[in-house]
């Protein structure tokens, strides 16, 4: 039962991760006005969308708002890429 | 503020001055909207004096070094003054270095004490190179409850009762030892004395000063230069307060404007530009007619202020737009780094003066700043007092290299004699900067004759320190350059670096190879990432002792092909 139990929970996590994936790639696509279609989970978002890092601090108020988490700024340090942010949102919900 | 010609250290300035302006606040932490410290000067002594007497009591000694690695927040200057207040040498980290570069620059530093926000001390005790650590104590601040701290002590905890003894310390002696760079390569770690220091404070608030009432708001790291002179130092010396806010989210920055109606701000180019576009899509969102007006009331103001600013005409003329700053700014200080003048100029017309200027690590803070008298956004400003500038070998055109000689100028790098040799000749600081001077004094600048890029944010970038990520890369060699020094340009901006590839013979570029490169040079932090590479068609020039000679390759690459002919990585 605790095996199964588990196994159970591991899979609602990784519905709720890719579904908080898919939802950082669709408020990206709109808060900077690019095609959804342009972006991929593992892109390089600098790269992607031709930004600086203060520009992701703008986008990171959009997704504490749409998630209702709070993130230090310190949590996107090092961070480029959507799956990455992802795991640091999850991880905060 | 104090007579600082009278002191012979930071420690004691600042003592004197936690005396002095006792009642003033000098310290207030915002973490969003919400307020989290004010301190007056008397608190502050308060809070710093427990935890001296607690490094006193841990043997921390006269001369030891301290590092603080933290990002912006009243325990920074807490933890600084009270190392100060020892004796200490201070050695400002940059907290966005990965911590495989803090453990590599605190090993150089040989720093016996850290002072570390609880965040970034997990990710040192992570990396594979923390089972070196020679740090004898660790102050880890902000720790969550119950948090395995590795050895280290929490920093609200560390305190003793009772009045610690005030170590003296002369001009001479050592006060911080900062990085300008070396991370990857050959750490350059710049020996400031307390001299360099006093008179650097003593030159910029000749020109302009701080005095009680006066908000700065520090965003800019406390361990660049500027925020540590105009951010601590030079406010406390006058009594001024400093503004820290735990994010830089662009809302929450132009909030704190408004909430503690900030008097001067220092902003590297990135957030300066961020500002820009925010105003100009305000801007742009105006009815025509309403435009029209704000137009012509632009043009006013800049007729107006064409001799010199006039911020309280300005305030009135433009109303909305101050009150978007708070209604009390009097000026963005701006450098670390190449600012468009057009950015500038639009700050200017539109009555906020922009206080642009020039230095580096190796000179303090500040060599040469604009005194608006009038504002000038093609040049970086006039030497400041007490500091000699010339043009050493100029061309026709009058430009050449910048040289220094200040009491503001570096004693040394740590540890590296011959570099010392080669950066200060005969008292002069040789600053690999291409400028001339103008009719008026005012220094421009005109590209770098040294191999290294300075980003927006105002990071210091050589290629060596970046070079290690492609350690092992599939090529026969490689060698990466900033691409205006393998193309020489005749102004600052554009700043990139390129990687150039010698390749297996037989082997041919393929999309493995490109693969391999992205990934690489995704793994360095967003600042430090190489922007193109080429690939060239000859084994690389090198010395007897198989180095490879940058210059000859650089002056080579640069004859042979065009700087167009870089593929963007």
């Amino acid at each position: 039962m605790e095996v199964l139990r588990f196994a159970q929970d591991d899979r609602v996590f990784m519905n709720n991760s890719e579904q908080t994936l898919e939802e950082i790639l669709s408020l990206a696509a709109a808060h900077f006005k690019v095609p959804r279609e342009r972006l991929a989970p593992d892109d390089d978002f600098f790269k992607t969308l031709g930004i600086d890092s203060l520009q992701t601090l703008d986008l990171l108020t959009k997704l504490e708002n749409h998630f209702r988490v709070e993130l230090p700024d310190y949590e996107l340090q090092g961070v480029s890429d959507f799956r990455t942010l992802a795991g640091r949102i999850q991880a905060r919900l | 503020m104090l007579d600082l010609q009278k002191y012979s250290c930071l420690g004691a300035a600042l003592r004197d001055a936690l005396g002095r302006f006792a009642g003033e606040t000098c310290l207030i932490e915002a973490d969003r909207e919400r307020e989290k410290t004010r301190l007056t000067y008397s608190d502050f002594k308060d809070v710093s004096m427990p935890l001296a007497r607690a490094l006193e009591d841990a043997d921390f000694d006269p001369g030891d070094r301290a590092a603080i690695i933290m990002t912006n927040q009243s325990k920074w200057l807490i933890s600084a003054y009270a190392i100060f207040f020892s004796g200490g040498v201070l050695v400002p980290l940059d907290y966005k270095l990965t911590a495989a570069e803090q453990l590599q620059l605190l090993a150089h530093s040989k720093a016996t004490l850290l002072v570390v926000e609880y965040h970034l001390w997990r990710a040192i005790t992570r990396a594979p190179e923390f089972q070196n650590i020679q740090t004898r104590l660790v102050l880890v601040s902000e720790a969550p409850v119950g948090a395995d701290l590795a050895g280290g002590f929490r920093w609200e905890d560390f305190k003793r009762k009772g009045a610690p003894d005030f170590v003296m310390r002369q001009r001479e002696d050592v006060a911080c030892i900062v990085y300008s760079s070396g991370t990857g390569g050959r750490p350059k770690g710049c020996v400031l004395t307390h001299e360099n220091y006093l008179e650097q404070c003593r030159a910029l608030t000749a020109w302009y000063p701080f005095w009680p009432g006066v908000r700065y708001l520090s965003i800019l790291p406390t361990n660049h230069a500027i925020d540590f002179m105009v951010g601590f130092i030079g406010p406390f010396v006058c009594g001024a307060c400093v503004v820290h806010l735990r994010t830089l989210r662009p809302e929450f920055v132009r909030d704190a404007f408004v909430r503690y109606r900030i008097t001067y701000v220092a902003l590297v180019p990135m957030i300066v530009k961020n500002l820009e576009r925010g105003l100009r899509a305000k801007f742009d969102e105006l009815p025509s007619w309403k435009r029209a007006i704000l137009n012509r009331t632009i043009a006013i103001n800049k007729l107006l202020t064409r001799s010199r600013p006039r911020v309280k005409l300005s305030r009135m003329l433009l109303p909305q737009v101050h009150r978007a700053f708070g209604g009390e700014l009097l000026a963005l200080i701006t450098g670390g780094a190449f600012m468009e003048p057009s950015t500038m100029q639009f700050f200017y017309d539109l009555g906020i003066p922009v206080v642009n200027g020039y230095g580096l690590t190796e000179a303090g803070t500040a060599l040469a700043l604009n005194d608006l008298k009038p504002f000038r956004a093609d040049t970086v400003g006039k030497p400041l007092p007490g500091v000699e500038l010339r043009v050493l070998g100029p061309n026709d055109e009058g430009i050449g290299e910048v040289a220094a000689r200040s009491k503001t100028v570096m004693s040394h790098y740590l540890d590296d004699p011959e570099l010392t040799l080669e950066t200060i000749v005969e008292g002069w600081l040789l600053t690999g900067d291409l400028g001339r001077f103008d009719g008026s004094g005012h220094l421009q600048l005109f590209g770098r004759k040294k191999n290294m890029i300075v980003t927006e944010g105002g990071k210091n970038i050589y290629p060596e320190d970046v070079e290690t990520i492609f350690d092992g890369l599939a090529v026969k060699e490689y060698c990466v350059f900033a691409a205006n020094y393998v193309w020489p340009q005749k102004e600052l901006g554009r700043e990139m670096l390129v990687i150039a590839l010698r390749l297996e013979q037989n082997q041919q570029f393929d999309s493995a190879l490109l693969g391999e490169m992205v990934n690489r040079n995704r793994r360095l932090p967003d600042f430090k990432r190489v922007g193109g590479y080429l690939v060239w068609e000859k084994d690389f020039p090198r010395t007897a002792s198989m180095k490879i000679k940058r210059q000859a390759l650089a002056e080579e690459i640069g004859r042979t092909v065009e700087r167009g002919a870089a593929v963007a990585l």
